[in-house]
């Protein structure tokens, strides 16, 4: 079931009168923060959710050091605001995430993760971000896969297409 | 696995997952003190470095079938 955000002034993902009719979205369920304005949504304790979808005026902070599941990824919608992943926590999605717009992991001293659900898809023209002053990675969802020996390293402008 | 259709995956750190980076994809390094290290299978997009920073490709490049 598709569950409405219907709060413009933003809040708690996990209060349920910020949404329309269902309450908060669960497992099975797309949450859709759509509605228009500018407004923040934080999910700040772990939630999981078939998918989500944005607006371009909105922004989904995943903050507390915990993890938001979107196992379908955006769905059969479109990320067209912002997720920000905030320091120490994690993003973890699968399917195909539909991003015309900018999903950030913020790091600033602790692990600041996406974790791939494989196989993800990513399209829709949008941005990824990693801002790191310790960590941020893109890894699988079992286990650390180790980098073998690096044999390929490009640096400063230097610029590879391999067609 | 990862496939990147058409995004841009910017910045530092590390992307830990087999890639597939597609021809509309952009893998951009640009941060000056972090590097961005991925593990990429097949590149049919951009691999860049740029703002003096470093893309450490942690396996053998190979572009799509022709």
């Amino acid at each position: 079931m598709k569950i409405l955000w219907n709060n413009s002034a933003g809040g708690n993902f996990n209060s349920a009168p910020n949404w329309a009719f269902a309450g908060v979205p669960g497992p099975a369920d797309i949450a859709a923060m759509t509605l228009s304005g500018t407004y923040a949504v934080s999910s700040h304790v772990s939630n999981t959710v078939l998918g989500f979808t944005t607006g371009a005026g909105a922004t989904l902070a995943i903050t507390g050091s915990s993890t938001f599941t979107a196992t379908q990824g955006t769905a059969t919608g479109i990320n067209g605001g912002h997720v920000i992943v905030a320091d120490g926590s994690t993003l973890k999605a699968g399917g195909t995430i539909n991003n015309v717009n900018q999903i950030l992991l913020s790091a600033a001293g602790h692990a600041t993760e996406f974790l791939v659900m494989s196989p993800l898809t990513l399209k829709g023209g949008g941005w990824y971000r990693c801002r790191a002053t310790v960590t941020t990675s893109f890894r699988p969802l079992a286990g650390m896969l180790c980098l073998p020996m690096l044999t390929t390293r490009l640096r400063g402008l230097e610029r590879s297409r391999c067609r | 696995m990862l496939t990147n259709v058409d995004n841009q995956i910017a910045g530092a750190g590390a992307i830990q997952v087999p890639l597939i980076n597609q021809s509309g994809g952009i893998i951009n390094a640009n941060v000056a003190s972090v590097p961005l290290a991925i593990e990429v299978v097949i590149n049919g997009g951009v691999l860049e470095a740029s703002n003096g920073a470093e893309l450490l490709v942690a396996s053998p490049l190979r572009g799509p079938a022709a």
